[in-house]
């Protein structure tokens, strides 16, 4: 459990930006499709990592690479572009402290607009015909939607620590969007990740080419198949039941 | 193809660092692959993930308490950890039957790495008549 939210700081925290800015967070979840998306993200547009998200809870596994420890809650950078990316599963002691510490990290970088990447259960997945829904905190933000053509999700349930977490952002003064991929709710799921990457390229209205992330399609359902398993453990997806009725258009 | 033979980007590192948080079998060197059961009114549904997997490479076979699928890879599978390589071709997964299930009538469909069993559930029996 989580006592004080004063664990949680983000480190090594650059500058200030002076214009707008967009926060990305992809954690492990339905398809894994927010940490599948938002890592290629991450690799298409070469982000630095700037810090991490620190916690006693998250100091169980450490990633190395060129020598260098990293904790599994890091943060990236490129430009006015940021991301959190969460390598292990958030359960629900983790994730109202793992919401402030975004939202902390947010105001003090300035960040105009947070976006959530998530999935949501596809009863019949069509692949032909996936969709990427949106979410908005404020109003303000249907002009986003509208502008880059997602439908808005209208009616339907959100549960688990996803919605821990949009409590969270709901009350906070930073404007969110969260993006529900459908998607195959107990496998990972590259193919629905796609249109993730493709509604954030939307977004940061920017090209981001997808042709490496297709050929290693096989390779991501195979690499994150344990992850996927410790995922569902979190989500619990017995009780709070995916099959939530698909959400209308928005028109 | 050895698919670990293939130089890795980082987007690939990141996956690859998750090995060693494996569910898989090192000492018959099988794969465990992801499944799921999905309950209805008339049937129980498998799905087993299976990636990188042909049709004509997946066997199932039904014993009296257990499903046993049997799946190989089209190619291999290396994971290296440390100074050890361990080679896979093969998925394997053997699961415990749903009870009250019409084994004679079971299924199976394979569509984009996706394996699903049918399992109608038996739906006849002793009549009871309303008072």
């Amino acid at each position: 459990m989580i006592s004080k939210t004063d664990d949680l700081k983000p480190k090594k925290l650059e500058k200030i930006p002076k214009s707008s800015s967009i926060l990305f967070v992809g954690i492990p979840g339905p398809g894994l499709i927010g940490i599948l998306s938002l890592n290629y993200v991450i690799h298409a547009l070469d982000m630095e990592i700037i810090g991490e998200i620190e916690h006693p809870d998250l100091s169980n596994i450490i990633f190395i690479e060129n020598g260098e420890l990293y904790g599994p809650a890091r943060i990236y950078k490129k430009n006015n572009t940021y991301a959190v990316i969460s390598d292990v599963p958030i359960d629900y002691a983790l994730a109202e402290g793992f919401s402030d510490s975004v939202i902390d990290f947010s105001k003090k970088n300035k960040i105009d607009m947070i976006v959530v990447l998530s999935g949501i259960h596809a009863a019949e997945r069509n692949l032909a015909n996936l969709k990427t829904y949106g979410l908005v905190t404020n109003e303000k933000l249907d002009e986003v939607l509208y502008q880059n053509e997602i439908p808005k999700f209208l009616s339907g349930m959100i549960a688990g620590p996803d919605a821990t977490i949009l409590t969270k952002l709901k009350s906070s003064p930073i404007p969110t969007i969260v993006l529900y991929t459908e998607c195959n709710f107990f496998f990972p799921d590259p193919e629905a990740a796609i249109n993730s990457i493709n509604t954030i390229s939307k977004i940061l209205k920017i090209e981001i080419d997808i042709a490496e992330f297709k050929k290693q399609i096989d390779f991501l359902r195979l690499q994150s198949r344990q992850l996927m398993e410790e995922t569902l453990t979190v989500l619990n997806p017995e009780k709070i039941k995916p099959a939530v009725s698909a959400p209308q258009i928005y028109k | 193809m050895n698919v670990s033979s293939l130089p890795l980007s980082p987007f690939e590192k990141f996956f690859a660092s998750l090995i060693d948080r494996t569910m898989d079998d090192y000492t018959n060197k099988e794969l465990a692959p992801l499944a799921h059961f999905t309950e209805k009114d008339s049937k129980w549904i498998l799905e087993v993930d299976l990636p990188m997997v042909n049709k004509d490479g997946i066997e199932i076979n039904l014993t009296d308490t257990h499903i046993v699928i049997k799946a190989r890879l089209e190619k291999t599978y290396c994971v290296s950890k440390r100074d050890c390589i361990t080679e896979f071709n093969f998925f394997k997964k053997i699961i415990l039957l749903p009870l009250g299930i019409d084994k004679e009538k079971i299924s199976a469909k394979f569509n984009n790495g996706i394996l699903s069993i049918y399992m109608p559930k038996i739906a006849t029996g002793k009549n009871i008549q309303i008072e």
